[in-house]
């Protein structure tokens, strides 16, 4: 099955930053991931790490990981410019660096949307090329043509699945295979379950998991709907059962009624070819593309005149369907039109001056495990909820479990706690910890704390996501904690001050946690309020303590904390 | 090396004989010029070269803020049901995407696109007083200038009293819409209104306001909330005023943040008091404005001076049907609570 890989990103952006690479490094470039990043980053296309502009690279070279994430952003714009044919590999054997092409630089410096040369350049998209080397697929088709005929085969009305099942897993030259895969469909359809287990099948049989194979349809389905080939519709016929389904549209019908009356050129029968033929087809392929895209091209009509004749045996009267710089490599194809890209020295794509300062987190995160923060004055009494669960981690203790088996032990016990179970249970530990600690009721209105741990002068609201609605602690949570510090602050229920923290709680320390790390102190920056932010096992970790030890935590340790507590590990 | 041009591009325009003293609507026939010597004649597609209807200029679409990265589309037509036509060399309008907003009618300096049932676009070769450009020297001079007239002539698609009822079906189309068919929707709508606006562009995850604005010279960032969960855009808005003031040096102070609903929450929602609390312990005051007034605005006036600073309302006055008036010098023809438009609907 043909695999595409999601551009992640919107198609007006492809077109701008496609431009914005092209003027940066010019036409003639050889160029590199690193070149694209940065041309995207000196126009604020692209941010690292946060920063636009040059920042970005600055920032991006002194952490690694961000600096990755730089350049698989640009890779993704490198990809779907090849994918179209705007760019190629400059030399014979590689993938990069890259170069720019003859249809590339019209994109670049054509001043409209290039709606419709874009859409020639998905009619490009074929397999094989002469740079499929090293694909996990060999399906040979031109993709596009062939699911737009499957669709109208197909009463017109499609599920994506059905894309995989089908046009994505064809030779669609082969028309004893393409019968049988219409007919596959077909017998299919009018029940969902057999679908289902034929999905699961072809999963199976690639070796994929179905998720992901269902992502390989997200790329074709979005160009098509942008080609304005498809739209989604929401059919119940087709497997008794209402989904949302691909139709095809008037302009798609157009292009299979087009298409159906070219000369589809493929790679093996162009590789047949004399050099001189080669030459002309490579040049009614381009030209042709350009004119069907609203290009006047009649300056060159002499020359097309020439070519047809020479292919006359190919085309047969027909107009031809045929992308060089998505089928061959571009040597030929300049040598043809009598053009030359990258001619320019290669980039030293490192070559830029780094300034290797080093960004640190600016947090005042307390080392929270140190031994000074805990006091040994016993806490008070313990209510019932309290009790339980010293009484269970000290019984654990007794029988011998670690610490960390304990946390570990507790962790999996509340791995499935609904907010009902989560709340209390977290005021119960900062009660162990020694704080006045009460729970809100869950759903009592949204605008406000989950928990808050009293104090004379300075009180601390929680807010808590439980593992059943988010197991890592997101964004979203630190900004709830910033609406708990302002409530506080307005409404004045607790005595508190400006500089106490508001605590944010969940069960796994966050994912995304670089975007968390900078929002905590961009929040600190802002507003000069502290959120802190606690995992479950570290909070755990910490009750172990008090309880096995018998102390308390300090306020200080608490009151002040900024950014994410890391698990004492 | 050759790089050749478009052939769709400029060239096919039309040309007026008469300019029009005025544009007559009436709702049983479509928009009129009235010419100097007493004679009507229907509207026309003049294939402008700009496409207004269609696409704004770059200039339009200019981000507010240097670097921030915006979603640079140029299309006017939020649903994509605005398309050009190249066999009948004028746009089209497809009902079933059409959401009847009425960006292409007021785009439009010909009025050549009206409200009539739906949108439709006039498109009339055989229109006594236009005449094919024919590539004299100063034709496409001419062209601008009769476009900048037309643009200036005043011309009211709606009468006051449909307001409602357009809204209401307006309103019914959106809430079942994509979130890119919404948020394109409010950018539009504001930049037509003469409001820079720039939607961010996916994928960056540092940047994560719906999109920014500017007013004179305040910037400010904008949360567009369609559905029920005002609080969580009361609570992104507090971060997108963070990530400005820190990785776009905009100070706090001076930003106008500015959130942009379908309807009002309700009175006991908890946003009407988060708002104030943050006005009251932060001095930022985050103001509200619903879809159905900017439409009013933009169907209503030929020229708009509105006030974003104006419409901060809170838990102490929930509703802007008092500014709007005045902004707008009429009586809002809507029934109070109606779709939550001017206060809240309970
Ligand atoms: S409908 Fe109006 S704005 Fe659109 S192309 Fe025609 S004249 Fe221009
Ligand atoms: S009325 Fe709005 S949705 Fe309909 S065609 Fe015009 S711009 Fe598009």
């Amino acid at each position: 099955m043909l695999r595409f890989r999601n551009p992640g990103t919107q198609f007006e952006t492809q077109l701008l930053a496609f431009r914005q690479v092209y003027s940066a490094l010019g036409e003639q470039a050889i160029f590199g991931l690193e070149d694209i990043a940065k041309a995207l980053a000196t126009n604020g296309l692209m941010t690292a790490y946060g920063y636009a502009g040059n920042d970005a690279l600055q920032l991006s070279k002194t952490e690694q990981e961000s600096k990755n994430s730089t350049l698989m952003n640009a890779k993704m714009y490198a990809e779907v410019f090849r994918m179209l044919g705007w760019v190629t590999p400059a030399t014979a054997n590689s993938s990069y660096p890259l170069a720019f092409t003859y249809i590339g630089a019209h994109i670049a410096l054509s001043d409209d949307d290039c709606s419709k040369l874009y859409e020639q350049c998905v009619l490009g998209i074929n397999n094989p090329t002469e740079f499929s080397g090293k694909m996990h697929y060999e399906e040979k088709t031109r993709f596009f043509t062939s699911a737009l005929k499957s669709l109208v085969s197909l009463d017109g009305v499609m599920y994506k699945h059905e894309l995989c099942l089908g046009p994505m897993s064809v030779d669609d030259q082969d028309k004893a295979k393409y019968q049988t895969m219409l007919k596959r469909i077909r017998n299919l359809r009018g029940n969902y379950e057999r679908l289902k287990v034929a999905f699961e099948k072809l999963a199976n049989n690639l070796g994929m998991k179905t998720t992901p194979v269902d992502n390989c349809t997200r790329l074709p389905i979005a160009l098509m709907k942008h080609c304005n080939w498809i739209q989604k519709v929401t059919n119940s016929t087709l497997y008794n059962k209402s989904m949302v389904c691909l139709q095809i549209t008037e302009h798609g019908k157009e292009i299979v009624k087009q298409t159906s009356q070219m000369k589809d050129l493929r790679l093996d029968e162009f590789q047949k070819y004399d050099k001189k033929k080669q030459c002309a087809l490579i040049r009614l392929g381009i030209y042709s593309m350009l004119e069907r895209a609203g290009y006047d091209i009649s300056e060159v009509s002499t020359v097309i005149a020439q070519d047809k004749k020479l292919c006359a045996d190919v085309l047969k009267g027909q107009e031809i369907l045929f992308s060089p710089y998505q089928t061959i490599r571009r040597f030929l194809i300049e040598e043809a039109l009598g053009i030359h890209f990258g001619t320019a020295q290669v980039s030293e794509a490192n070559n830029n001056d780094t300034n290797t300062k080093t960004q640190t987190q600016h947090s005042n995160q307390i080392h929270i495990f140190s031994p000074a923060n805990y006091s040994s004055t016993q806490k008070g009494a313990s209510d019932r909820e309290e009790t339980e669960l010293r009484n269970e981690i000290l019984k654990l203790h007794k029988n011998g479990y670690s610490s960390k088996a304990i946390v570990k032990h507790l962790m999996e016990k509340y791995e499935d706690a609904t907010q009902k179970e989560f709340y209390p249970l977290i005021a119960t530990i900062f009660r162990i910890l020694g704080f006045s600690c009460s729970y809100s009721r869950p759903g009592d209105n949204g605008a406000r704390w989950d928990a808050i741990i009293d104090h004379s002068e300075s009180s601390i609201p929680i807010e808590i996501k439980s593992p059943t609605e988010e197991r890592h602690i997101s964004i979203k949570a630190i900004r709830q904690a910033l609406e708990n510090k302002i409530i506080l602050l307005s409404r004045r229920t607790h005595i508190t001050q400006p500089s106490t923290s508001s605590l944010a709680v969940g069960y796994f320390l966050p994912n995304e946690r670089a975007e968390v790390d900078s929002l905590i102190d961009a929040i600190h920056k802002t507003y000069g309020y502290n959120i802190g932010v606690f995992g479950f096992s570290t909070l755990l970790d910490l009750a172990v303590t008090c309880v096995t030890q018998d102390k308390t935590l300090k306020f200080a340790a608490l009151s002040a904390v900024r950014g994410v507590i890391n698990e004492n590990i | 090396m050759k790089i050749f041009k478009s052939r769709n591009t400029a060239n096919s325009f039309f040309l007026l004989k008469d300019e029009p003293q005025a544009i007559i609507f009436d709702k049983s026939s479509k928009p009129l010029w009235l010419l100097k010597d007493g004679s009507k004649h229907n509207t026309t597609c003049l294939h402008c070269t700009e496409k207004y209807c269609l696409q704004f200029s770059p200039l339009e679409i200019q981000p507010p803020l240097k670097n921030f990265p915006t979603l640079p589309i140029k299309e006017v037509c939020p649903s994509g049901a605005l398309k050009w036509d190249d066999k009948r060399q004028c746009p089209t309008v497809d009902s079933q995407k059409c959401i009847q907003c009425g960006f292409c009618v007021k785009r439009c300096p010909a009025k050549a696109i009206y409200f009539q049932n739906g949108i439709h676009v006039s498109m009339e070769t055989n229109n006594i007083n236009v005449y094919q450009n024919s590539g004299r020297e100063n034709d496409s001079e001419l062209h601008d200038k009769q476009m900048a007239y037309l643009k200036s002539l005043p011309f009211q698609a709606l009468n006051i009293s449909e307001y409602s009822s357009v809204i209401r079906e307006i309103y019914g189309k959106l809430i079942h819409a994509d979130s890119s068919v919404r948020e394109l929707f409010v950018r539009n709508l504001l930049i037509i209104l003469g409001i820079p606006t720039s939607l961010r562009r996916t994928g960056d995850v540092y940047t994560r306001m719906d999109a920014i604005y500017k007013i004179g010279s305040k910037v400010g960032p904008l949360e567009i909330e369609f559905g029920q969960d005002t609080l969580s855009a009361s609570r992104r808005i507090l971060d997108d005023i963070a990530i400005l003031h820190t990785r776009y040096k905009l100070d706090k102070m001076i930003q106008l943040p500015l959130v942009v609903c379908l309807t009002l929450p309700n009175a006991r929602q908890g946003y009407w008091q988060v708002i104030r609390d943050i006005k009251k312990v932060e001095k930022i005051s985050i103001s509200t404005i619903t879809v159905g007034v900017l439409l009013i605005f933009l169907w209503h006036a030929e020229k708009l001076n509105i006030n974003i600073d104006d419409y901060y309302i809170d838990y102490d006055n929930m509703s802007m049907r008092a500014v709007a008036e005045s902004q707008l010098k009429i009586k809002i023809p809507i029934a109070e609570g109606f779709l939550g438009l001017l206060e809240p609907q309970k």
